[in-house]
């Protein structure tokens, strides 16, 4: 790792821990585990407390909505938590980077550090490490606390290792994203164009994905993967290996603009 | 020797540098003087490399060597969540905390200072610090003190006179041109993408250009009318006389023999120098 790497590593830490975004990133997680699992423990009773308020109120029908909507089943349960943290934990996440290496770059934060030795490339990377890395561990972590949480109060049909797999994919799914997001605010001249169109894949890509045999080979099965609970390992690697290639081949045009070209 | 020769600069068709061309001794303040817009920014981002020329060519050597050359923008940006100290350490790679806290005591600033915290002219020191970190020969200092209260740009102005007592070669732009007369050797004026006029501040500061003259009472001017128009009254009893370049002894003689034969008493006389603002003005006009 070059010296420049690794101070700039260092103060992305301090920014993620002084600006608040760590708690930020925390809190959406938390707000959404906290969300569903509310939704499927204690809303599911709704039905019942409404039958004892309107007496002839058909509430099997109203039963069937909440089972189908949030329902008391471990694995299903963690599709629907998974699902909400690819929507809406991405989507903030996107919001709240896609402006900021345009934005350090725009401002001239980057004249000082360059002169000494500081690469655009360095400054780059050690976001997609720092922010990657922190939200891609947050989501594995809060994955593993939901389906330990699950456990307790739902139906018991999924193993430890499963639930592992899944967490890890799903933290890898978001550290991918970040880097996708970072490095397509810095390609792209419009930053708000690669944020659109990260959200854009991410929201629709893993279902349209399914509709073709070919689905499975997509980068963004990785997420139809923790979507579905699936314990069909062997779909990993190409996805795995694909979003790699991409994301390489996005870096090397990175650091041919940066490296080459004075920005 | 820096020279910058024939810097040509456009964008979108419109040139901001025709044809640049200025020499600075090295251990030299040069100033930049231009209006906003004039191309000051430009062709210090030339100067540093993070803009590239149309054409031209900048040199910085001392003959022998290539001279590392530090770069301070007009609206320096920090991280603001990191302190004074995070903040050099950064830019020194963490490897010399001893230089960290020499160039923070140089610029007169502490450790641990939040820099979100900072007013404009501490930010500014700091700038300085972090550009002095890379320990370059020639230091480039866009508007260096335009943002700053008047104790703000004395500090800066005192850092930059220490940093010239070390050797160090400045080139600033600005338009605050108290500044260029209190701290700079030359100064170039950059008007429609070209150099127009070139100034030995110095020098400037020890051509005497006439006399001010403040009266008890306001005399009778008809005193003075074999001095032409050289006497032009500025406010009530000050009077400011204009040596006549062509025959400066005869014309100081006149004036002298004039103020000698008048009956009013005088209270001050002082002598004028050439006033840096008003050249500026001129060549705008001209």
């Amino acid at each position: 790792m070059s010296g420049g790497l690794a101070v700039c590593i260092k103060k992305d830490i301090k920014e993620v821990l002084r600006t608040g975004k760590l708690i930020l990133i925390a809190g959406l997680l938390f707000g959404i585990g906290f969300m569903v699992l509310v939704f499927t423990v204690i809303f599911s009773n709704i039905p019942k407390e409404l039958w004892s308020l309107l007496e002839g109120f058909d509430i099997e029908a109203l039963e069937k909505m909440m089972e189908q909507f949030y329902p008391k089943i471990v694995s299903e349960s963690l599709e629907l938590f998974s699902y909400n943290v690819g929507a809406f934990f991405t989507l903030i996440l996107v919001i709240m980077m896609q402006g900021q290496l345009p934005g350090e770059r725009d401002a001239g934060t980057w004249i000082l550090p360059r002169q000494h030795g500081i690469t655009p490339m360095d400054l780059i990377e050690s976001k997609c490490i720092v922010y990657g890395g922190i939200s891609g561990v947050s989501v594995t972590m809060g994955y593993l606390v939901y389906y330990l949480l699950a456990m307790t109060f739902m139906e018991r049909n999924m193993t430890f290792v499963n639930a592992l797999v899944c967490a890890l994919v799903h933290g890898f799914n978001i550290l991918f994203i970040v880097t996708y997001m970072l490095f397509l605010s810095m390609l792209l001249k419009k930053p708000i164009a690669g944020a659109i169109s990260v959200v854009a894949v991410v929201l629709l890509m893993p279902d349209i994905g399914r509709f073709f045999p070919f689905g499975i080979y997509l980068p963004t099965n990785l997420l139809t993967f923790v979507y579905d609970s699936s314990s069909n390992y062997r779909e990993l690697p190409v996805p795995f290996v694909l979003n790699v290639f991409i994301l390489l081949v996005m870096w090397i045009m990175l650091r041919h603009k940066y490296m080459e070209k004075r920005d | 020797m820096i020279s910058i020769r024939h810097i040509k600069k456009s964008y979108d068709g419109k040139a901001v540098l025709k044809d640049v061309s200025f020499d600075i001794t090295p251990g030299s303040i040069y100033g930049l003087i231009g209006i906003n817009g004039a191309g000051k920014t430009t062709l210090m981002n030339i100067m540093t490399g993070l803009s590239e020329a149309d054409s031209g060519e900048c040199e910085f050597t001392d003959g022998e060597k290539r001279l590392k050359v530090g770069y301070l923008p007009d609206l320096v940006s920090f991280y603001d969540y990191l302190n004074t100290d995070e903040y050099l350490d950064l830019l020194l790679m963490d490897k010399d905390p001893a230089k960290r806290d020499e160039l923070l005591s140089m610029v007169s600033l502490s450790k641990g200072i939040k820099i979100g915290s900072m007013s404009r002219g501490m930010r500014q020191r700091l700038g300085i610090a972090a550009v002095l970190a890379g320990d370059p020969d020639v230091l480039l200092l866009d508007e260096p003190t335009s943002a700053l209260d008047p104790a703000g740009r004395a500090d800066v102005r005192e850092i930059m006179l220490n940093l010239k007592s070390k050797g160090k070669t400045m080139i600033l732009s600005t338009h605050v041109l108290a500044d260029m007369d209190s701290i700079c050797d030359r100064a170039g004026f950059l008007h429609n993408g070209v150099i127009v006029q070139e100034v030995d501040v110095q020098q400037n500061k020890n051509t005497v250009m006439g006399f001010s003259v403040r009266f008890e009472t306001m005399p009778d001017m008809s005193m003075f009318a074999d001095c032409g128009d050289c006497v032009k009254v500025t406010e009530e009893c000050v009077a400011e006389f204009h040596l006549d370049e062509s025959d400066l002894i005869k014309s100081q003689q006149k004036i002298l023999g004039a103020l000698s034969r008048m009956n009013v008493g005088i209270e001050s006389i002082r002598t004028t120098t050439p006033d840096l603002e008003q050249m500026f003005k001129e060549v705008i006009k001209a």
